[in-house]
């Protein structure tokens, strides 16, 4: 098997160097070269393997503040009036890391609410449009790194739409919309630990009403504008489908 | 004041060019001493750098350049052939090369890091720029001081480098190694 397509054409589309039209060409060849299928498989993951180096060396803590000394003067101390000060700035810093603490669950659950309602207003709600789960459910395979089952909701009220494949605090995600009359239900699953898991609480913040739940490695969110009691039973029934 | 913007500015990355240093320099001490002389210069050059241009790409630069003028860096530079450099950065494959992937597979990162260290400099400068330092292409060319088609050049080689490196350590002992692979 030839293949014209050089090394460093390659290495830009998954260095992510690749302009929009050669980015776009240079898949359409991919999905038929198995050649680059092959490299860029190779190159990603190489690339996956030496983000390990990132993090490798961790700096002394004397160094950082050896150079701060040097900058702040050349007399190496730092002088006198500054105590106070960098005690007032720990302080500031550990009420900051206590009110960030909690900020985390508010994330996830802005960003549940953000998908939900983007995709309600997009024109195109849908990667994988269904109300049979046994073509939705094998569609997301091996688009997210775990699998998940949905429940028959034939005869429950509820009717399966469609699902997406999201991003959720970086994460893969499969999110499934779940039609109830006129509304819409989005149903969120994620690796657990994805943000901080978010207790059992109902995210009345949001504007929706929400349920969440773990079970074993994934994390569940349900959202929707729907009464909190078809939210609940909607919960319930995925709830047991995969426990 | 003048030495409290440079703080602000360039202490968010002490932790990162340590991290390069280390790479670079491959022990901790050389490391230490690599990054408190990059704030020196950065500080006493504070002026010449003009704002608005890539303060991360400068930073790397006064770090990477220090370091390859210093006794360990010039070492590091006499050990590799230059002759080798940006040669045939644009070989051709000619074939799928499944197996190699499937042994690369049963490679641990651990591995892989080890390989990049052995890396000569040049190339390993690079390749922790990019995949590392998730720099950009331009933004390499600016730190390094080459034209990006080099940057390109490198990183290619750099990176058959590593996987050379990795498939050797798989298959030493078989005979028959795949140098046909490049």
């Amino acid at each position: 098997m030839q293949c014209e397509m050089t090394e460093t054409a390659r290495a830009a589309y998954v260095d992510g160097e690749s302009s929009g039209p050669d980015a776009a060409a240079f898949e359409l060849h991919l999905a038929t070269c198995p050649v680059c299928a092959a490299q860029v498989a190779l190159l990603l993951r190489m690339k996956r393997e030496m983000r390990a180096a990132r993090g490798r060396y961790a700096a002394p803590a004397a160094l950082r503040s050896t150079i701060r000394r040097q900058i702040a003067a050349d007399t190496g101390k730092p002088a006198r009036w500054l105590w106070p000060v960098l005690a007032t700035a720990c302080l500031v810093v550990l009420a900051a890391v206590l009110t960030v603490g909690f900020e985390p669950r508010q994330g996830v659950w802005n960003e549940v609410a953000d998908l939900h309602a983007s995709a309600l207003a997009s024109t195109n709600p849908y990667d994988v449009v269904s109300s049979d789960r046994h073509t939705v459910k094998p569609w997301f395979q091996g688009k997210i790194p775990f699998s998940f089952n949905i429940p028959e909701l034939g005869g429950t009220g509820y009717a399966l739409l469609g699902g997406r494949m999201v991003y959720l605090k970086q994460e893969p995600a499969a999110q499934l919309i779940v039609g109830m009359g006129q509304h819409r239900i989005s149903v969120l699953i994620v690796r657990a630990g994805v943000g901080a898991d978010p207790a059992m609480f109902g995210g009345g913040h949001t504007g929706f009403h929400t349920e969440s739940w773990r079970e074993g490695e994934l994390r569940f969110y349900v959202v929707g504008d729907a009464e909190e009691d078809a939210i609940r039973r909607l919960a319930e029934l995925i709830r047991k489908a995969n426990s | 004041m003048e030495r409290e913007q440079f703080e602000q500015l360039t202490m968010p990355l002490f932790d990162q060019l340590y991290n390069f240093a280390h790479w670079l320099s491959q022990n901790r001490a050389d490391a230490e001493d690599l990054v408190q002389e990059t704030y020196a210069k950065a500080l006493k050059g504070w002026k010449s750098f003009e704002e608005g241009t890539n303060l991360r790409a400068w930073m790397y630069r006064i770090l990477r350049n220090t370091f390859l003028t210093s006794k360990s860096g010039l070492k590091a530079l006499a050990t590799m052939q230059l002759d080798e450099e940006e040669v045939g950065a644009t070989g051709v494959l000619t074939h799928g090369s499944t197996p190699e992937l499937l042994l690369l597979q049963q490679e641990s990162h651990d591995a892989m890091l080890e390989a990049l260290a052995g890396l000569p400099v040049i190339y390993r400068e690079v390749v922790l720029l990019c995949e590392a330092e998730e720099m950009s292409y331009r933004e390499i060319a600016q730190v390094v001081a080459i034209p990006v088609g080099t940057v390109m050049s490198r990183l290619a080689r750099g990176r058959r480098m590593l996987r050379e490196a990795l498939t050797a350590r798989v298959s030493s002992g078989a005979t028959e190694a795949r140098h046909d692979a490049v």
